[in-house]
């Protein structure tokens, strides 16, 4: 249900060509998006960002490609194939802009190579798995100390940049990235340590 | 082994990419790392969802502890505020498509303010506007204290202020003085609270003592009372392994009056918890009292003393002393005052 506003937004947002906004949201509104696709396309939402930043490891960029990519996901409704593979078609779509992306700033941004947008595989970013990870991620987040979740705050939440945190809690910028380094880690060691907890717990 | 340093490699260089600090080269050794074998490509793909998880999930994940403020993360949030407005537009539409559109939206829109009223708190219109109207200046704090510790508007002003202060990393403050002591910041407005011998009192210790404001009447409830926050103890550095205690001690006394009036003093030490510049609420409290005896000439000790409770931010030092019954409405200019605060603190494992 949400992706219908998705698509709206998308069409809407000031990023897109106005014009083209303007007569994307004629057709929406003149042919809704199916209900199933709606809830198809709102369920991969975090998993296709995931695969977006893995290629375009820039937050900014990153949020544009996928708004972009829901966008085309939006105005593609009719042509997709209830008995395709929803996530594996949405995904192809975002490594072609991802594609153009990098070419458009190839010379301007540093960027993966091409081929590595050929090497990811879908299947490493399985939105099923999420919510188990996300739950994870919340119990291993409350057991970082003190000054790490303030660092991880600072970058995660409020968007600042290593020069900003390190001005903020008074450290060298090295140091603030080898917090940031530290807090990764743990994390993730701990998301994996916790995750058949959470799945016992979310069977139950 | 080798498995071992080629992730702590490949986590080192993602990091520095997610953070935009890696360089040409730096970016060019991650390709080839997460291109040399399929675990290697999928803790990259790990570390990334991850990643994606904390900007996408900022709400629930690093504030997972504040979920019980809505309203705040949809302002905060573009995403969730995305996925809020979703449900209420494809609601909308749907109704309007599909049914009466009044219908429909009214339904919606009642429920949702039913919701806010919930999720604030207030049972009922009356006591929000008797809230505003009572307390207008606390809309304009950038965070709140739940607590039911603070006696007055004022006094949690005070330490609002005080918590912005250190949570920014300020130094200095025109209201109080900001000491640091290893891993512990304490902003302490004692010396801008004292006043030489008067009234028949002389400090106890050195030339100076604390003198209290002067007391806030209630007709209603025949009190008369006033609190001051005295300290607030910036604890967040402390290491999380081991366990604090913290004992306060603070002698009292109170000026002569021509009529007996029966002064309660109190200490109070309550610990604190909340993100950087959200509100904060309260992990627990202590709090002692006596009688104040009518001697100007001796100073009565109060103590109390608190172990802090795991998770605590800052701890709250406050003095009240408080008049009840119908001797709350007698003058009293005389005063009341504190002298030799003294906080202390000791550590031990967890």
């Amino acid at each position: 249900m949400q992706s219908l506003y998705l698509c709206k937004q998308a069409y809407g947002n000031n990023r897109i060509d106005k014009t083209r906004a303007r007569n994307s949201t004629r057709n929406m509104e003149d042919e809704p998006i199916p209900f199933e696709y709606s809830r198809k396309l709102t369920s991969i939402q975090r998993s296709l960002y995931a695969y977006i930043l893995s290629l375009l490891p820039n937050r900014s960029d990153a949020e544009d490609i996928l708004q972009e990519t829901n966008l085309i996901l939006c105005k593609k409704a009719k042509e997709y194939n209830p008995d395709g593979h929803f996530q594996g078609w949405a995904f192809r779509i975002a490594r072609y802009q991802i594609m153009a992306h990098m070419t458009k700033y190839r010379r301007s941004k540093i960027h993966f190579s091409n081929e590595l947008a050929e090497a990811m595989a879908e299947e490493d970013f399985d939105s099923t798995s999420l919510n188990v990870t996300q739950k994870a991620l919340q119990l291993c987040y409350d057991l970082l100390p003190k000054h790490m979740q303030s660092i991880a705050r600072l970058r995660f939440k409020e968007e600042k940049t290593l020069k900003d945190i390190s001005s903020l809690v008074n450290r060298p910028i090295g140091s603030v990235s080898a917090t940031l380094h530290r807090i990764r880690r743990n994390l993730l060691h701990c998301v994996h340590q916790k995750i058949p907890r959470v799945e016992a717990e979310m069977d139950m | 082994m080798k498995k071992y340093d080629s992730f702590e490699e490949l986590d080192q260089l993602t990091s520095k990419t997610l953070d935009e600090i890696a360089t040409a080269s730096d970016l060019k050794r991650l390709e080839e790392l997460i291109t040399s074998s399929k675990s290697m490509r999928k803790r990259y793909a790990s570390l990334v969802t991850q990643e994606s998880l904390l900007h996408w999930e900022t709400g629930r994940v690093v504030d997972f502890e504040e979920e019980t403020v809505p309203k705040r993360k949809i302002i905060n949030f573009p995403i969730f505020a995305s996925a809020a407005a979703a449900i209420v537009a494809l609601v909308s539409a749907w109704g309007f498509s599909k049914q009466s559109p009044y219908g429909g939206n009214t339904q919606q829109i009642s429920s949702n303010n039913s919701e806010i009223k919930q999720f604030a708190g207030k049972p009922s219109l009356a006591s929000k506007s008797f809230s505003e109207v009572k307390e207008p200046f606390l809309q304009r704090l950038p965070f709140k204290i739940e607590s039911r510790n603070f006696s007055d508007s004022r006094n949690q002003r005070i330490a609002v202020s005080a918590i912005e202060l250190l949570e920014s990393g300020q130094r200095f403050d025109d209201e109080a003085i900001v000491k640091i002591d290893k891993d512990l910041t304490t902003w302490d407005r004692t010396e801008h609270l004292t006043v030489p011998a008067e009234n028949g009192i002389l400090p106890l210790d050195g030339a100076s003592m604390i003198k209290l404001s002067d007391m806030a009447v209630n007709v209603d409830t025949q009190t008369a009372s006033v609190q001051e926050t005295l300290q607030v103890v910036d604890i967040r550095g402390l290491s999380p392994l081991f366990s604090s205690k913290v004992d306060a001690e603070i002698s009292l006394n109170k000026g002569a009056t021509a009529y007996p009036q029966s002064t309660e003093f109190e200490l109070s030490v309550e610990a604190l918890k909340g993100e950087v510049g959200e509100d904060k609420r309260s992990m627990g409290s202590i709090s002692n009292a006596l009688i104040a005896d009518t001697d100007q000439a001796t100073w009565e000790n109060l103590t109390s003393s608190f172990d802090v409770p795991e998770g605590t931010d800052f701890l709250v030092v406050s003095v009240r002393a408080r008049i009840e019954g119908p001797e709350s409405l007698l003058p009293n200019p005389s005063g009341n005052y504190a002298d030799s605060l003294r906080v202390s603190f000791s550590t031990s494992a967890r």
